[in-house]
């Protein structure tokens, strides 16, 4: 997974973004300071998620169908088989 | 009657002795070796292996079976533990475990009365192991490539039975791991070995 936060507090630089599958952390890294970042990790079946810790999302952009934004804003949820996707833009609230 | 006898005599007593003679070569041809060893492993190329570890440490055993004049088979079992340098492209795991084993023939060049070169050709097959960090249970991946190299060897007692052994070599990696990108399934999937290694040979 590949992608690109917009984001205005600088905090959201020091936490952690995850894959999670099955509640389980896949894949951990740290966006930089562009706002993009890489995760990557060993994914077998099964639809997963885009983790944020606090920040909540508003938007994003894909070419990936059946992506959505979790209820609680917290996450992106993206479905079975999917093994490469691209977010050009995150926008965070 | 009597010559008949004679020469049918002769003819399998030089039969036999024929027999004899080439069973004889066969067994003479026919050398043990087992050599303890360490390695050293580094990756080559662009993938996954090379941007996420450092280099892989190893110990392990080999056997040897010189089988037919200088031709013969081997094998070789590693245990190999790297650290994690960039854990970005790696996912939530921690410091991978190796098993491999390198499956091979050699022919044998005699240099001076001790020192010999053996060229290698085989093929590798691999299992890494790493630990999930969230939860229970090992992430393991792996399978094969082929092997080429050499080995530098030196007799280092007047019998002949202990040798030293340095040894190169070239590993190819080819697991399975699949991506709808297809640069990032190679990136994953496909990777060259190169290592070197230094063993104790004892021959019998």
């Amino acid at each position: 997974m590949e992608g690109k936060f917009t984001y205005s507090d600088g905090k959201f630089l020091e936490e952690p973004i995850h894959l999670i599958v099955d509640k389980k952390i896949i894949a951990e890294s740290f966006p930089k300071e562009s706002g993009s970042f890489v995760l990557a990790g060993p994914y077998d079946k099964g639809s997963y998620k885009l983790q944020l810790k606090d920040f909540k999302i508003k938007s994003f952009s894909t070419d990936t169908p059946g992506c959505k934004i979790s209820s609680d804003s917290l996450s992106i949820e993206i479905p079975d088989g999917v093994t490469y996707v691209i977010f050009n833009d995150i926008t965070l609230k | 009657m009597k010559k008949l006898l004679l020469f049918s005599l002769v003819l399998i007593s030089i039969s036999t002795f024929s027999q004899r003679r080439k069973k004889q070569d066969w067994i003479e041809n026919v050398r043990c070796s087992i050599d303890p060893h360490v390695k050293v492993m580094t990756v080559l190329g662009d993938n996954f292996l090379k941007d996420t570890f450092d280099y892989f440490y190893g110990f392990g055993i080999g056997g040897n079976l010189n089988l037919y004049k200088n031709f013969g088979l081997g094998v070789e079992y590693t245990y190999f533990l790297a650290n994690v340098k960039n854990a970005d492209k790696f996912g939530y795991l921690g410091a991978p475990s190796m098993n491999n084993f390198d499956w091979y023939i050699f022919h044998k060049d005699k240099i001076t009365e001790d020192f010999f070169v053996e060229e290698i050709l085989g093929y590798s097959t691999y299992r890494m192991k790493s630990p999930y960090l969230d939860n229970p249970g090992k992430f393991s991946e792996g399978n094969g490539g082929l092997n080429f190299g050499a080995k530098a060897i030196y007799t280092i007692d007047n019998e002949g039975f202990q040798q030293v052994v340095f040894g190169t070599k070239l590993n190819f990696y080819n697991a399975k791991i699949g991506n709808q990108n297809p640069d990032i399934a190679d990136y994953y999937s496909k990777a060259l070995f190169l290592n070197f290694s230094l063993a104790y040979r004892y021959n019998f």
